[in-house]
């Protein structure tokens, strides 16, 4: 048994809530996930899945006064949700970054974009603004942005999307931190440039031993690129497994269907893609039993009256399906 | 950049005798005007009329006429006011310093007001402060200024004035040089007059823009990186917020310094532009009607492109390589 | 089989202004396209950002005047066709866009959408039709009388579906109609595109940036770059063995699903950015990031040439048909 590097970041029933008209709407509800030394965590869901939102609660970036947080993620030996909120800023951007979705709008127009990496640095050490700018230019070159001299001077909109994507990259690693979280990193870009991009990351957090949690509705992505994977659904982690084994041998049926139904380059062409019938459902229509049961083409009766939970098939291998792990031999599914 | 200016002034230049061509249709197209008349006096008989309509010219063709006048206007300088045969370009200038005082510091106090609210308001938006402001905002800019003028006419001439309100000033302009002091005192209430009226607009628009640039992906980017909050609101909130500010600032500022503060200036008797402007159209002197009208026009102007200029300074965008 | 749609050196370009002193430029977003689409087939447009396909997607259905070229619809030269001219063109072809949130007016009920096509022209409506095309796309017919802020995504992007076929056209442009949909939906609504293909004896021009979905659906695929076509041929040649350096890099770095399926999207990204298609490169177009570009390439734009059947390439140095391009992994082997 081989030791496992250790856990930088672990997530303990988090659980996102918000206030409304029609009562408590449950966006994320109880997640659980760990994070180790320098892999990579896929986050996989589509609209809906809570994937985004749990990682902004976990920041202490979500704003919105109806929102309830609760759970506990433990970090650096503190809990980040019961953390004020002055000591939890100090820890953004500084151990934990996090990179967005559109780099065409998640730069501020007015502002070069060395001086945008230079605050984030001043923001968290000693340093002149002077060395701060030095260090924004060695940043720039080691994402391989050409010319990162001249280029630190100029504004985002005289960068290409992939550019600019990389300029967030530099920025969120300014400082060096532990974990690095990016939200849909590539799917605003190119097939090309996505490609070029999820290489950065790759190499770079390789180089610097810092852990990722990569967040994306794109399977593709993470085969190449996570050590393991959670597929999230209506705000509940559904699996978890390693790459490989995700991949080859998927539990849930909600993953099931979802890798049947990309339609890939490297397999015959089927005359019909596979999909997975209905619509993902809203936080506010959720029942008592599991979530994925109403599309679910293996449902039966008790899914919808008993929520089920995380459960292992393999080693690291877990899936919140009751059927998988029904203990009646001839109820039981192979995998 | 040269050539960006170059052309602007061209097409200031084409506005401005645009206006002036308006101007001088629309004086003579209005029905009972008669210049002549005017000029001679209320005892003139007809023979002076006619005699006066040869001497300056207002038998001629109107076309003739107009370029007569502005060249008196723009090359000669000498042109004379209908109303006392009165030097005109000089009557204006003499108005001029008046509402760029007046306007100066008002502006002044409503752009700081309206910060001030405009960014409390929206910081705090939804609890108590928030509503409180921008209720204050709109009584400001309801309340008219004749009523205001009332109240200030009150408390300077009135009962009041010789109890509580002894220490101001009575109703006028005194210029700076002759009496800093004075032309404080007297300018302190038309400024916060003017002032209130405008800043509850100017704070509604800013809360609003700041509400909504605080939504924006770059601002979440601003937080992610672990800035402060007052940090994120100034530095990356405000900065952006400001643009539509500015321009409507713009026009207000433009047309307030072409005299369009009329109102307030007849209030407080401060006899700056707008107030010139009143009077020759109540007395249809169409000198310094037309010299006053292209006044004000070219400070609309001239303003519009330093604000155009200053967008290129706010947002790099905009700018002209 | 007959062409339905052709075109020839069909070229759109947009007045732009340059920031020196006023000084208009062209942008050529469509710089000289040859197509044709058969009926009864589909024909997979796919590129990346700035490569002109949505600018040609609209072009093909008049909603662009050609700034030059022709193109001949049913046999007919559509390219110069005043409006009414085009009246009945516009029952034949119709569009899909990308962004269902977009494409439906939010004040109108979605039935009256739908019908607004037949009543534009003409046509008689009532409730029975709308309800068999509201049902035609997978949708109930309730719907009809609901918002479109009432629907999700991937049942207004059926609607939208539902509304372009309204006047049974012959053929329909498609412009990424399911890149903003969940994979789960985009699934249910490219199989949807296939029944109605069949059902209706349809032809499409189907234009999208993801090379799995095209492949899924096309029959022929054309590939373009800054406003012209590199490559053309049927689907199972052209992701089998590309012939022009461009095609094989964008396959190449499409993520697998498959962590067993071998490193190479890892290794063989396209190096720099698509360039702006205001200043294209001289001579081929793509030699600044083409691996196998010499002086020729710098020099001279290549022509989109025959190179065997079906099979069209412009490049001086087009690679090999024997090249296989798809990751190693037991079912590549297999035929398609």
């Amino acid at each position: 048994m081989t030791t496992l590097p250790e856990k930088v970041l672990s997530a303990e029933g988090l659980t996102v809530e918000f206030r409304t008209r029609g009562g408590l709407v449950r966006v994320v509800d109880d997640v659980s996930f760990e994070l180790r030394a320098g892999e990579t965590l896929g986050v996989v869901g589509e609209s809906g899945s809570g994937k985004s939102v749990s990682m902004l609660a976990l920041l202490g970036l979500i704003r919105d006064g109806n929102a309830v947080v609760s759970g506990r993620v433990l970090f650096d030996g503190q809990d980040l949700l019961a953390l004020p909120a002055k000591s939890m800023r100090d820890y953004r951007g500084d151990k934990i970054a996090m990179i967005f979705q559109d780099p065409m709008t998640s730069l501020n127009p007015v502002y070069r974009v060395g001086w945008q990496i230079a605050e984030q640095i001043r923001q968290h050490r000693r340093i002149g603004m002077r060395a701060a700018r030095r260090r924004a230019v060695e940043l720039l070159e080691m994402v391989g942005i050409p010319s990162p001299g001249a280029r630190a001077r100029d504004y985002p909109h005289q960068f290409s999307g992939g550019m600019r994507q990389r300029v967030m990259i530099a920025m969120a690693l300014s400082c060096e931190p532990d974990v690095l979280i990016a939200d849909e990193p590539t799917t605003a870009l190119d097939v090309s440039v996505q490609a070029q991009i999820l290489r950065i990351i790759r190499d770079l957090s390789a180089r610097t031993g810092t852990s990722v949690i990569l967040i994306t509705h794109d399977l593709g992505v993470l085969a190449g690129i996570a050590s393991r994977v959670q597929v999230m659904y209506a705000g509940r982690i559904v699996e978890q497994a390693p790459t490989a084994q995700l991949f080859a041998r998927p539990q849930h049926p909600y993953t099931v269907g979802l890798l049947g139904s990309i339609p890939r380059l490297d397999v015959p062409r089927p005359a019909r893609l596979p999909s997975i019938e209905g619509l993902p459902p809203l936080a506010s229509d959720l029942g008592p039993g599991c979530a994925f049961a109403p599309r679910c083409p293996d449902a039966e009766a008790v899914c919808l009256e008993q929520r089920p939970v995380l459960l292992p098939s393999a080693q690291e291998h877990f899936d919140a399906c009751l059927l998988r792990h029904a203990s009646t031999p001839d109820e039981k599914r192979t995998a | 950049m040269i050539g960006y200016v170059v052309r602007r002034v061209f097409s200031a230049a084409g506005v401005l005798i645009a206006v002036s061509v308006l101007v001088f249709l629309i004086f003579f197209k209005t029905p009972g005007v008669d210049p002549a008349r005017q000029i001679a006096g209320k005892q003139a008989t007809p023979q002076v009329i006619a005699q006066i309509r040869t001497d300056f010219g207002l038998d001629k063709p109107l076309p003739e006429q107009y370029f007569a006048m502005m060249k008196r206007l723009v090359v000669d300088r000498d042109l004379v006011s209908y109303t006392d045969r009165g030097p005109v370009l000089s009557r204006v200038a003499k108005t001029i310093p008046v509402t760029l005082s007046l306007v100066g510091g008002a502006a002044v106090i409503w752009l700081l007001l309206a910060l001030g609210a405009g960014t409390l308001a929206a910081v705090f938006r939804g609890r108590a402060v928030d509503p409180l402001l921008m209720g204050l905002g709109l009584v400001g800019m309801s309340l008219p200024v004749y009523w205001l003028g009332g109240v200030v006419n009150m408390l300077t001439q009135g009962s009041w004035h010789n109890s509580l309100f002894s220490w101001l000033p009575e109703l006028g302009y005194t210029p700076i040089n002759v009496n800093p002091l004075k032309w404080f005192e007297q300018l302190l209430f038309p400024w916060i007059t003017l002032a209130i009226g405008t800043a509850g607009l100017y704070a509604r628009v800013l809360r609003a823009d700041l509400i909504e640039v605080d939504r924006s992906d770059f601002v979440l980017t601003a937080r992610a990186k672990g800035l402060s909050e007052s940090r994120v609101l100034l530095r990356h909130v405000l900065r952006n917020s400001l643009i539509p500010f500015v321009s409507l600032f713009g026009l207000d500022l433009g047309a307030m310094l072409g005299g369009a503060a009329v109102l307030t200036e007849q209030v407080f008797g401060l006899p700056g532009v707008g107030n010139l402007t009143f009077h020759s159209l109540s007395r249809f002197d169409l000198p310094v009607l037309m010299a006053v009208t292209l006044y004000g026009a070219f400070t609309v102007v001239l303003v519009n492109l330093l604000v155009d200029l200053g967008y290129a300074a706010l947002d790099p965008r905009i700018r002209v390589r | 089989m007959a062409a339905l749609l052709s075109t020839t050196d069909l070229v759109k370009w947009f007045p732009v202004r340059r920031n020196r002193l006023g000084r208009p430029g062209r942008l050529r977003a469509v710089d000289g396209v040859s197509l044709s689409v058969r009926g009864g087939e589909t024909l997979g447009l796919v590129g990346e950002s700035g490569c002109g396909k949505s600018t040609l997607g609209r072009c093909l259905v008049r909603l662009y005047q050609p700034s030059s070229g022709s193109i001949i619809f049913d046999g007919a030269e559509i390219s110069r066709t005043g409006r009414r001219g085009l009246r009945p063109v516009r029952r034949s072809v119709q569009m899909i866009f990308q962004d269902p949130y977009a494409s439906l007016n939010p004040r109108r009920r979605i039935g009256d959408s739908i019908a607004e096509p037949l009543r534009v022209h003409r046509r008689p409506v009532s409730r029975a039709d709308i309800a068999e095309l509201l049902v035609l796309t997978g949708l109930s017919a309730e719907l009809a009388d609901r918002f479109p802020h009432e629907l999700s995504g991937g049942q207004r992007q059926r609607a939208v579906i539902a509304r372009a076929l309204a006047l049974r056209p012959r053929m329909v442009v498609a412009d990424e109609p399911v890149s903003a949909l969940d994979v789960s939906v985009q699934a249910q609504i490219l199989n949807l595109f296939d029944d109605l293909k069949e059902r209706l004896g349809l032809t499409y021009v189907f234009i999208a940036h993801d090379l799995g979905v095209v492949r899924h659906t096309s029959d022929r695929v054309a590939v373009m770059y800054l406003g012209r076509i590199v490559e053309e041929a049927p689907v199972r040649q052209i992701f089998a063995a590309p012939r022009h350096p461009y095609t094989a890099a964008l396959l190449a770095s499409v993520p697998i699903p498959d962590p067993a399926a071998g490193a190479d999207w890892r290794d063989t990204t396209l190096a720099g950015d698509v360039p702006s298609p205001l200043d294209p490169p001289g001579g081929c177009r793509f030699h600044p990031r083409c691996p196998r570009a010499t002086s020729v390439c710098r020099t001279t734009e290549p022509a989109l040439t025959r190179e065997n059947a079906d099979h069209e390439v412009a490049c001086h140095h087009p690679l090999e048909p024997a090249v296989q391009v798809a990751p190693a992994g037991p079912k590549a082997a297999r035929d398609d």
